[in-house]
C-alpha cells in the first residue's frame, strides 16, 4: 500500500517502508528507548534491531486517508515508560506531519522489552 | 570563596538545601532555558519540563523524614521518575537515578561519592539512548563527570563543584560545534543549560550564596525581550480537558490573536497553554471552555522589564519625532483635539476612530473635533470614549467609530454619558468620509445619523490586507501573509499580489463608480498606488481617482468607492 497525497499539480505517492523508517527513525531520536524490536515476535523474545531494518518494528496501515502506525520498542530499565512512550508519540507524530506532511490518526507503542543496564558498577 | 569552613561531607540538611537552591535557580532560568530550544516539537518547553520534574522530585524528597544520603537520592530520583516530563524531563530523571545508585548505603556524601554521583549519572543517562547525540545534556553530562574523575584530591566540595561547574559550562559552550542545529539558531543546548544550572544552583544550596553564571545573550533571547515589550503578561496554564478530541492546533488557531509567543503543547488530557499577552483574562475564559484549569501562572513582564521599556519608548519616540515632518500635533497621542474646530463653537461634536496620520489628517481637516487613536486590532476601550466624551466641549456629540468591532465600545460609552450621543455605525474610513461630508451642524442629532447612514450605503470600501494565520474562509483556502481583497468586510477576493487581488476585485465587484479615493498605509508607497489608479482608470475612463497617504498600518490600501 502507499499514501496518496493529491494537490493541484499531481499526486504524491510514499511508500508504506519510508513512513516505517521515519517513524523509527524519529522515535530513536527520543530518550529512554533503547531500540525497536521485530514486530512479528514469533518465539516471544524481543530482539533489538539494528539501525539498518528499524522498520521491521514499526508496522504502518493504510486505510484511505486513515493511517495507524504501530511501534514495537525496548525501552531502557528505569525510565518513566509511560512518559518514553508519550513523548515518542508526540515525536512520530510531529515527524511525520513535517516531514511527509501526513497527518497519523493513530499511533500505537508496543512495548516489548526492558533493558537492564549493561554493566553498572 | 570567603568562607573559611571547607565543606568536606554532605548531610542529609546540606543535600536537601542544595536541591532547594537547584529548584530556584531552574525556576529562574525557566523561561530563558525554553528560550533555548531550537525544535518546534511538542515537547519542547524543555525548561518547563526540567523544572516540573525536579520539583516533583524535590517534592518527593521533602516527604522523607531520615537524613541519610542513601534515602534522599532515592526519594529523589524515585520523585523525578514519577514526575518526568518531556524528553529533557526523562534523561533529568535517569540523571538522579544515577547519583541515587551511586549513593546506595550511604549516610553521608564525601567528594568522592560526589564524583561516582557525577559519573554514575552520566553513564545512566547514556544506557537510556541506542545511539546517544552528542551536544546535548548527555555530553554535558560526560564532560563534567569526566572533569570530576580527575579531581579526587580535592577535598573541599565547593571547591570541586566550582571545577565541575566550570568544565561544564565549557562543554555547554561547545555544544553549537557538535549539533549543526544548535549552531544555526545561535542557542547553546537547553538540556545542557538546564543541568548547569541544577549543578549551580546545588552548589548555591551548599554555601548558602548565589553565584551567577552570565547569562550568554543569544539571538532568541534578544527577541524575546522585544517582544516582551509589546505583551504585558506572561500567562501560562494547564487544562485538565474535558473533551477528549480537543484539537490543540485549534486552540492555538482560537488565541494567537491575542498575544505572541504562543505555545499549545499537550495530550487528549492536560494541556498547557503558554502566551505572551495583554489580556490574561481572555486567554483563561477560552481556556476554562476547555477544561478546568491548574497551576495558573500570570507574570507581568512588564514591571520587570520597566526600565527597558523606558528605553524602547524613548528610542521609539525619537524614531517618530524624525518621522513627523512639519507637523506640530503630536499623532501618536491616544486623543488629538482639533483646535481649529473649536474655534467655530459648533453644537455638535464629532468623535472619530482612526489610526494613521494621514488618515487622522483627512478627519480632522474635514472637521472632526477629536480623533481617537485605534483600528483593527487596536480596539479603544469603553474607557477611551468616556475619557473623549468628558473632553468634548458639546453636549451633543456625533460618534463615528470606523470599525465594526469598536462600535459596540462606543455605544456603550454613550450609555454611560450624559451628553446626547448618537453613534453613526460607520465601519470604515472611507464611510466616515461620506458620512462627514453630510454633516450639517444645524440639523438634530437623529437626523444627522440618519442621513450620514443613508450616505453611508452608498461607499464600497475595498480594504487591502495581509492574513496573519492559515484558515478557511468564504471557501477561500488562504494561507498566512496571501494578500486578501476585503469589499465592505467580507473577503471577496485572495492572492499574493495586492494588484493582483485588487485586479480580481475590479472584475468581480465593480459597479460603474464613478469617484475613486486610494488611502495607501504602510508597507505601500505612492507609485504602487499609481499602478493600482491605472487599473481603475483602464476599467473606466470616465472614473475620478484621487490618492492620499493615508499611514494607516495593517491595511496597505484602503479604497472607496462612491
Amino acid at each position: 500500500m502507499v499514501k496518496e497525497i493529491e494537490n493541484n499539480f499531481g499526486k504524491i505517492l510514499i511508500a508504506e517502508q519510508v513512513i516505517e523508517t521515519v517513524a523509527g527513525l524519529s522515535a530513536m531520536e527520543c530518550y529512554g528507548l533503547v531500540g525497536m524490536s521485530s514486530k512479528n515476535m514469533q518465539d516471544g523474545i524481543a530482539e533489538l534491531l539494528g539501525w539498518d531494518n528499524l522498520s521491521k518494528g514499526v508496522s504502518v496501515e493504510i486505510q484511505e486517508d486513515k493511517l495507524k502506525v504501530e511501534l514495537n520498542i525496548v525501552v531502557e530499565y528505569g525510565t518513566n515508560i509511560h512518559e518514553v512512550a508519550n513523548n515518542i508519540i508526540d515525536r512520530v507524530k510531529y515527524t511525520l506531519k513535517n516531514r511527509l506532511g501526513i497527518e497519523v490518526n493513530n499511533i500505537d507503542i508496543n512495548v516489548q522489552g526492558v533493558r537492564i543496564g549493561n554493566g553498572t558498577e | 570563596m570567603a568562607q573559611n569552613e571547607v565543606i568536606k561531607t554532605i548531610n542529609g540538611k546540606l543535600f536537601k538545601k542544595m536541591c532547594y537552591g537547584a529548584l530556584n535557580r531552574l525556576k529562574d532560568q525557566q523561561s530563558y532555558i525554553d528560550s533555548l530550544n531550537v525544535f518546534p516539537v511538542p515537547d519542547g518547553d524543555t525548561g518547563t519540563n526540567m523544572l516540573l520534574t525536579f520539583q516533583e522530585a524535590v517534592e518527593n524528597l521533602d516527604q522523607v523524614k531520615s537524613e541519610r544520603i542513601d534515602k534522599l537520592t532515592q526519594a529523589l530520583s524515585k520523585g523525578a521518575l514519577m514526575g518526568a516530563r518531556g524528553n529533557s524531563g526523562v534523561i533529568l530523571s535517569q540523571l538522579l537515578r544515577g547519583f541515587s545508585e551511586a549513593n546506595k548505603y550511604k549516610k553521608v556524601m564525601g567528594n568522592e561519592d560526589l564524583i561516582k554521583s557525577l559519573s554514575m549519572a552520566a553513564r545512566i543517562a547514556y544506557q537510556g539512548v541506542l545511539k546517544p547525540v552528542e551536544g546535548t545534556i548527555l555530553t554535558v553530562s560526560r564532560k563534567a563527570a569526566k572533569r570530576a574523575e580527575d579531581l579526587r584530591d580535592i577535598e573541599d566540595i565547593d571547591q570541586l563543584l566550582e571545577k565541575v561547574i566550570e568544565s561544564a559550562h565549557k562543554a555547554l559552550n561547545k555544544t553549537p560545534e557538535q549539533l549543526p542545529q544548535l549552531k544555526e539558531a545561535g542557542v547553546v543546548d537547553a538540556g545542557g543549560q538546564g543541568y548547569l544550572t541544577i549543578l549551580e544552583g546545588m552548589r548555591a544550596g551548599l554555601t548558602g550564596k548565589v553565584e551567577v553564571t552570565e547569562k550568554k545573550v543569544t539571538k532568541r533571547e534578544v527577541s524575546e525581550e522585544e517582544v516582551d515589550l509589546k505583551y504585558g503578561y506572561c500567562t501560562q496554564t494547564l487544562i485538565n480537558v474535558k473533551d477528549k478530541s480537543v484539537d490543540i492546533e485549534e486552540i492555538k488557531n482560537d488565541i494567537e490573536q491575542f498575544g505572541d509567543s504562543l505555545m499549545v503543547v499537550g495530550d487528549e488530557e492536560i494541556i498547557k497553554i503558554h502566551i505572551h499577552t495583554n489580556h490574561p483574562g481572555i486567554i483563561l475564559e477560552y481556556a476554562l471552555k476547555t477544561g478546568s484549569l491548574k497551576d495558573i501562572k500570570i507574570d507581568n513582564m512588564k514591571l520587570q522589564n520597566a526600565e527597558m521599556r523606558e528605553k524602547h519608548e524613548m528610542k521609539q519616540k525619537e524614531e517618530y519625532d524624525n518621522l513627523k515632518d512639519n507637523s506640530t500635533e503630536d499623532f501618536d497621542e491616544k486623543l488629538i483635539m482639533n483646535s481649529k474646530v473649536k474655534e467655530l463653537n459648533r453644537k455638535t461634536g464629532i468623535i472619530a476612530v482612526a489610526k494613521g496620520k494621514g488618515i487622522k489628517n483627512i478627519l480632522l481637516e474635514l472637521g472632526v473635533d477629536l480623533i481617537i487613536d485605534g483600528g483593527q486590532s487596536m480596539n479603544p476601550s469603553i474607557n477611551d470614549f468616556v475619557d473623549a466624551l468628558e473632553k468634548i466641549d458639546q453636549d451633543k456629540v456625533l460618534i463615528l467609530p470606523n470599525n465594526k468591532n469598536i462600535i459596540s465600545a462606543a455605544q456603550q460609552a454613550s450609555s454611560l454619558s450624559d451628553k446626547d450621543i448618537s453613534v453613526v455605525e460607520t465601519k470604515a474610513i472611507p464611510q466616515a468620509i461620506a458620512a462627514l461630508l453630510v454633516f450639517n451642524d444645524q440639523e438634530e442629532l437623529e437626523d444627522l445619523k440618519n442621513n450620514m447612514e443613508s450616505e453611508i450605503i452608498n461607499v464600497k470600501t475595498i480594504e487591502i490586507t495581509n492574513a496573519v494565520k492559515n484558515s478557511k474562509v468564504n471557501g477561500y483556502e488562504i494561507e498566512e501573509n496571501d494578500v486578501l481583497g476585503l469589499v465592505n468586510g467580507t473577503i471577496k477576493a485572495v492572492g499574493n499580489s495586492e494588484l493582483e487581488v485588487i485586479e480580481e476585485l475590479i472584475k468581480s465587484d465593480w459597479e460603474d463608480e464613478d469617484l475613486i479615493t486610494i488611502y495607501f498605509g504602510d508597507g505601500a508607497s505612492e507609485e504602487d498606488a499609481q499602478e493600482i489608479k491605472k487599473k481603475f482608470t483602464e476599467r473606466s475612463s470616465d472614473a475620478e481617482v484621487e490618492i492620499y497617504k493615508g499611514g494607516q498600518p495593517l491595511y496597505p490600501y484602503i479604497i472607496s468607492l462612491e
